[in-house]
Formats: structure tokens, sequence, C-alpha cells
């Protein structure tokens, strides 16, 4: 400890941010078990026990709801999460810096683009008008709408996901390849082996540890679909597969302002997503070694 | 455990990157921007003291100056500095929440959401019964008192918690039809239903914007099947820029969703899209794409705001020079008692919370001199020697002197705290500010009065849907009336929506609002 002691102090800051404001907030959870009230505070409201888990839990649609939860979640989780790596792979076999720079760049940009913006992009490309019933024509088909269409719904959201986050999520594994020692590929280069037995024997099991962690950390949010893409991208006539938890929290909570309802799904979604990474860390650790702790 | 060390060693980077990226983009700005205005008595320019307080508004168009000429009118006036605030409408209702939880609430705000029924029933809503009679005697008058008794029903102690806005006579919503392409396809203005029809097939099939496609959509509504209310109304359905209201069915308050009347009238929307007079791309439009259709030339009939038409009007002059906007009667539909629904209590202009009670008499003070007869003048004609002169006794307006933006600042909705709107006062302020157009805004007026109806609902507090989002937010109504009307479902399903919509709450909001409809009717 003495020894160490600037370490000590420059952990301090990071150490008290996560105290105030990760840990202290948890606090607040224990509204989920109030009728919170916002003039009287947590002190004041009164206790109600399980009533708005009750209330959750009661709601006749719940089944939809969560089916859609899982099932986008679910796409996202088997498409969405190996599209930046396989983007990075493919980024890293680029030879040409200032390509492989730009490319990265391009990738990247729709990150910054909020989903109010690009809901707009796709409702305006899947339009009548837009370009993909302009090709559909070309080839002599019938327009589709296909923001209106439940079938569509759920591909659309998971691609559009892909689109604007993958070029982002590659970042990690880019940096995590250029940490792999250029002596493994030589030795391999002289012993004959070529670039997909390089690929398979040196860049992904060096990237697997970042690979799993990032994983279980997607796992652990497996209930979190982000409440901002679907409320762009949902309309009535998509309800019966685009409407998640988010989305049911929104109307039931959010607008009637009762923070206890949306406080109780939040801390729903906490545990599922504990038991999830819990248990997801724990195959992990057995079947492949890595883990988070 | 050696491997267990070295892999944590390996993936550090990658964490380290990880941790950046959560703190970069995981909190967004959430907390209070509400600037450094307290409720601190300053001096005006005579050096006098002059009272103070916060003045959260609904949201304001202009940038606020922080100094104006105007200001020191109002001051000089009352003898009261109103601090304004605002925060845009898309996130208006988590602004005003967030400030509430954090204490520092404005001493005088328009409520949002369900903030109006939060504050009453959790006490933090300051009862003006007495107060209003006391300190603000002109606006007590002025409003009616089937209105002071519609506030009264919104509460569970039957006191006045707010002071709602009142929008009276004034048609607010009209058909609203191209002239030019009437003309062009050689049409009067539809009368009834057969008309009507006839009307959007000749805009559908004649080239009405003569750009020689067939890219013309006779009449187009919004996502949620809104901003069509005229072809509800036609059937007698009380509708409200798209929601079902409430309305009396035998006797008893009735979900106009739900009404055999909208059995109809879904079958005639359904009609509609399947021979493509109505936009296909309705249940697709954002209120933005909406606009852009009808400002590029496109859409032949809609139903909208007269008073916002000019806006619509100089974006479509643009495209095309010929265009002509034209108010429609509601067509006659045989059998059934067409109206266009009105809403004069539709929002709640301002509350005053239980914490600044000390404020009150100075608000409503405040507030009362905006029902003076200077005040009006200065609303609608700005200053005496600045934008306005006396001539024989009489008000003789500039308009050469006055600006938009001095318009906007003391007009309704930035300075002014007028609640009660009449017929006169939008005829006044329309003259200035739509120049010639509002010769046409009057004619939409003209047309769509005999129509208007008050509906029963009006005053309501959404309270009655607590623990019902789906009725509350209409996610059922939306979802189903967008089926019948693609046609994905068959109309004589109805009945089994009607069934879903009761079990899903429908029956116990139905209870509470014919218990307030006999509350607010006593």
């Amino acid at each position: 400890m003495r020894k160490h002691w600037i370490l000590y102090v420059m952990a301090f800051p990071g150490l008290l941010w996560f105290l105030l404001f990760r840990y202290v907030p948890v606090l607040g959870s224990v509204i989920a078990f109030q009728d919170f009230q916002i003039f009287n505070g947590i002190g004041d409201s009164p206790w109600v026990g399980f009533k708005h888990f009750e209330y959750i839990f009661t709601y006749s649609n719940l089944i939809d709801v969560l089916r859609n939860t899982l099932l986008i979640s679910l796409y996202q989780l088997v498409f969405g999460f190996p599209a930046p790596v396989i983007l990075a792979l493919m980024l890293n076999e680029v030879r040409k810096k200032w390509f492989k720079r730009s490319l990265q760049t391009l990738f990247y940009l729709p990150h910054f683009i909020s989903w109010v913006i690009i809901g707009g992009i796709f409702f305006e490309l899947l339009s009548l008008d837009g370009i993909v019933n302009g090709l559909v024509r070309q080839f002599g088909g019938e327009p589709i709408l296909f923001m209106q269409q439940p079938e569509y719904f759920r591909s659309i959201v998971v691609l559009s996901s892909i689109w604007k986050e993958v070029g982002w999520s590659a970042i990690i594994y880019l940096a995590a390849l250029t940490g792999i020692n250029p002596s493994l590929y030589e030795a391999a280069t002289v012993d004959g082996a070529g670039k997909w037995r390089q690929l398979t024997s040196i860049t992904l099991p060096s990237l697997l540890p970042t690979i799993m962690i990032l994983l279980l950390l997607r796992i652990g949010n497996f209930l979190e679909l982000g409440f901002e893409q679907i409320y762009v991208f949902l309309t009535p006539l998509t309800f019966s597969v685009g409407d998640i938890l988010d989305t049911y929290v929104f109307r039931a909570g959010v607008l009637e302002g009762n923070y206890s309802v949306t406080t109780a799904v939040g801390l729903f979604k906490s545990v599922v997503g504990f038991t999830m990474l819990w248990v997801g860390n724990y195959i992990s650790r057995k079947s492949t070694g890595e883990s988070l702790y | 455990m050696r491997k267990r060390v070295r892999n944590v060693q390996s993936v550090g980077m990658a964490i380290v990157l990880l941790t950046g990226l959560l703190i970069g983009c995981g909190k967004s700005n959430a907390v209070n921007e509400t600037g450094d205005q307290t409720g601190e008595a300053g001096a005006n320019n005579k050096g006098e003291q002059v009272e103070s307080f916060r003045f959260l508004k609904a949201p304001i168009s202009i940038e606020i100056p922080g100094q104006h000429p105007y200001y020191d009118y109002v001051i000089s006036k009352t003898g009261i500095d109103a601090k304004l605030e605002t925060f845009p409408w898309n996130d208006y209702t988590q602004r005003l929440q967030t400030i509430i939880a954090s204490g520092d609430i404005p001493e005088l705000f328009r409520p949002a959401g369900t903030i109006d029924q939060t504050l009453i029933t959790q006490g933090g809503a300051l009862a003006l019964d007495d107060l209003l009679q006391e300190y603000a005697p002109n606006l007590w008058k002025k409003f009616p008192e089937e209105v002071w008794n519609k506030v009264r029903a919104a509460s569970d102690d039957g006191k006045i918690y707010y002071i709602p806005k009142y929008d009276s006579d004034m048609p607010g919503r009209s058909i609203i039809m191209r002239k030019d392409w009437l003309e062009n396809v050689g049409m009067e203005v539809p009368t009834t239903l057969e008309e009507y029809v006839e009307v959007l097939k000749a805009f559908r099939d004649k080239d009405p914007n003569q750009n020689g496609q067939k890219d013309e959509l006779p009449t187009s509504g919004r996502e949620g099947a809104r901003w069509m209310d005229s072809m509800f109304g036609m059937y007698g359905v009380a509708m409200f820029e798209g929601y079902p209201e409430w309305q009396v069915v035998d006797g008893q308050m009735m979900y106009a969703g739900i009404t055999p009347n909208m059995k109809e009238a879904l079958a005639f929307l359904h009609m509609l899209y399947k021979e493509k007079l109505l936009d296909n791309e309705t249940f697709l439009n954002k209120s933005d794409t909406w606009n852009a259709k009808i400002q590029s030339d496109k859409v032949g009939v809609w139903f909208h705001i007269p008073y916002q038409a000019n806006t619509v009007f100089d974006n479509l002059k643009k495209v095309n020079p010929n265009a002509e906007l034209i108010g429609a009667p509601l067509p006659k539909v045989e059998g059934y008692d067409g109206f266009i629904s009105q809403k004069p209590l539709a929002f709640i202009d301002y509350m005053i919370p239980k914490a600044a009670a000390e404020y009150a008499p100075t608000i409503l003070k405040y507030l009362d001199w905006w029902y003076s007869e200077e005040a009006e003048t200065f609303m609608i004609y700005g200053l005496e020697n600045d934008t306005w002169v006396k001539e024989d006794g009489k008000i003789k307006y500039l308009p050469e002197k006055d600006t938009q933006e001095k318009m906007t600042l003391r007009g309704n909705g930035t300075m002014s705290a007028l609640s009660y709107y009449d017929t006169d006062f939008f005829e006044k302020t329309s003259e200035l500010l739509h120049g010639e157009f509002t010769n046409v805004i009057q004619q939409m007026w003209e047309t769509a009065r005999p129509f208007s109806r008050f509906i029963e609902s009006d005053g309501m507090p959404n309270s009655v849907y607590n623990g019902f989002g789906d009725i509350g937010s209409h996610k059922i109504y939306q979802e189903y009336a967008a089926k019948f009307i693609i046609g994905e479902l068959p109309i004589e399903k109805f009945d089994e929506y009607v069934e879903l919509w009761k079990k899903s709450g429908g029956d116990e909001v139905t209870k509470k609002v014919n218990e307030w409809y006999q509350k607010s009717n006593q």
C-alpha cells in the first residue's frame, strides 16, 4: 500500500466516480417497491411491496411483449454480434493503409447519427418512391410498404442496427488485433501456413478473450434493446412484432409519470441480465477458460 | 490461475477502450439547464423595486431576448417581472419532470403529460379558488362558470388547481382543399359524401397538379390514422387530432373508437385506401413527411389548422405558383349527424406549485393584467408610437414598423399570459400575422363553424386512464384501426376488437369517464 501510494491516489477519483454515479443510484431502485411521489421523495412515499411487479406481470399482452423482446435480442446477438468481428478481420487484411483508414471511417460514421435520423432515412429508403421499391419495380415487382409489414420489421431492426454500430464495435477488435505479436505470423509463414490457416490458428485464438468478454457483456444486456431505435421504427401496424419491454414501459410508466413502474421493469431487466451474465460467465469459464471475473 | 492472469492482461487494452466508450457515450446530459434565473427582486429602469417570479411557458418559437422594451413596458404597468423560461416540445414533459424532481420548479408553469394530475393528487399544486377571486378578478370573470366547473371536476376535492387555456368559438380545425386542383378538374367544392368521393377520384385520375405524372395523393393522413378527423367526423365520430375522444351514446359516455359509427367510418376509409384515394403510406407518415407531401404539391385534401395554413401556403407557392387553398364543408353522409370536434379546453395553461404559495398574489396580479384593455392593445398592436399611433382617439396600426419577431414576442405563447381566446381575438391577430392570406383563413373558419361542435369529453383529466396505458395511449385503437383500413382485417371483426378493448381495461376506464362526466355536469 505504502509502496504504491501514488497508484492509489490516481485510482481514487475513478473509484469515487463509480461509487457516486454507479452504486449510489442503485439504491434508488427501492422506489420499485413504493408508490413513488415526486413531491414527497423516497423518504415519504408509501411502500407497496410487489404491487408494481404484479401490475407488469399481469399485463394481458405480456407474452407478446416478452416474445418480441427475446426474439429481437436473439437476432441481434446471432447476427449483430459476429458482424464487427468479421468486419475487423476483413479490415485487418487490407494492406493499403489509407484505404483501410477511410473504409474504417466510413463504417463507423453512422454511429454518430441519432436513431431519429436513421429512422427517417430508413422510412425514406423503404417508402413507395424509395430506392428499394425503385429496384423492386425495375424487376417487375409490386412495390411493398416494408415498414408496415410485420414480417419485415425485425429484419429491418436488426439490419439497421448492424449498419449503425458495426464500424464502431469493430474498433475494439481492431485494437486487439494490433496487439498480436507479428512474429507469430512470421513463424507461421515460415512453417508454410496460408492466410486462412493464420486466421484460424493465430488471429482468432488471440482475439478470443476480447470476443468472449464482449459477448458476456452483451449477454448481460440481453433485455436492453435500446428504446430509441424500436420507438422510431414502430408503427401501430407492427405492434404485434415490435412492441418490446421498453415500449411497453414507455406507455405504462413514462407517459403516466409512473416512476415506480419503470423502475420495477428496470430492476427486473437487471436481475435477468445479471443472471444471464453469471450463467454465461460460468459456462465460458468451464468451456473456454475465459471469464470476466 | 496463471492463464487467467495472462488473459486479463491481454484483454486489458480492450477493456480500457470499452470503459472509454461507456463513459464517453453512456451518460447524456440529463440534469437541469434551467439557467440562473432566480426569484429575487430586481429593479426596473426607474430604480423602483419590482417583484419577480419564474415563468415556465410552453415551447417558444423564438430565442427569448435578454432585454427588450416590451419587458420594460409590462414591468412599468404591473410592477412585476416575469422571467420567461421554456423547453422544446420533444422533451418538454421529461425536462419538467426533472426540474420538479430536483426541487427547482418555477413559480408558475405550464404542465404537460400527466404532470398536472400527479401534482394535484400528490398535494403539490396550490388551490386557487379564493386567490383567483381576490387577486385576478378580471381573469376570474372572463371564464364562464362551466369552465371553472370542469376545472373543479378534474380534482377529487373539487378545487381549482389550474388555469385552463380556453379557445372559444373559433373553429380550430377545418377541411382544407386545393382550390386550383378543383378548378383544374372542373369541379365544385363537394358538400356530400358522393361528391367528395368523386372529387377524390378526379384528383387521382385527372392530373390536377398538371405535371404530367400520376403522383397525386387525393387525401392523406398520418401514422396512427391521425389527422383525418373530418372523415371520422362525417359519421359522427368524435375525433380530435386523430385521437378518439369520448361522446355520449344512449346517455352514457362511450369511447369514440368503439362506436358503431366508428365501424362505418373505418369501412369508408378502407374503401378509400383500396381505391388509392387515401395515401397508401398514411400509416408511415410522420408529421414532417405528411407536411412535405402537402407542401410539395402532392395532396388535394387534408385536415388541419386554418390559423397555421399560411406556412403551408407559402411553401406550396414556391413549388406551384398557381396553388390556392379553400376551406371545404364537412361532407354530408346520409343518416349521420356529422361534426368536427372542438375542444376549447384541450390544454391546461398554468399551475402554481404549493411551494410557491407566497408568490401567488404577485403571479395572479400579473396574469390578471393580461386581461385588461391595454394588455390586449399591446398583444395585438405592440407599443404606442412604435408600431401604432393614436389618431382621432383610435388606434392606427403601422404594419411597416412591425416585425415578425415583435409580433411573436408580445403575442400568444411568448410574453402574453392570456389564456382566454375568442374569435374576435384570433381575427384581429390573423389580420396582422397573415396579411392578405387572412381572407382565406377567415373563409375556412366560416365554412367550418357550422360543423364545429364542443365535445362532451372536453376538459377531462387524463387520470381516468391511470393504470391502463394501452387505452390511454390509444394503442389498441390505432393498431386495429390501421388493420381495418388497409384491409389486413375484415371490418366484420370489428366486434372482436371492441371486446378486446373492453377486456384490456376499456370497461374500467369507461366507468371512470362516466363518473367524471356526472361530476362535471352537476
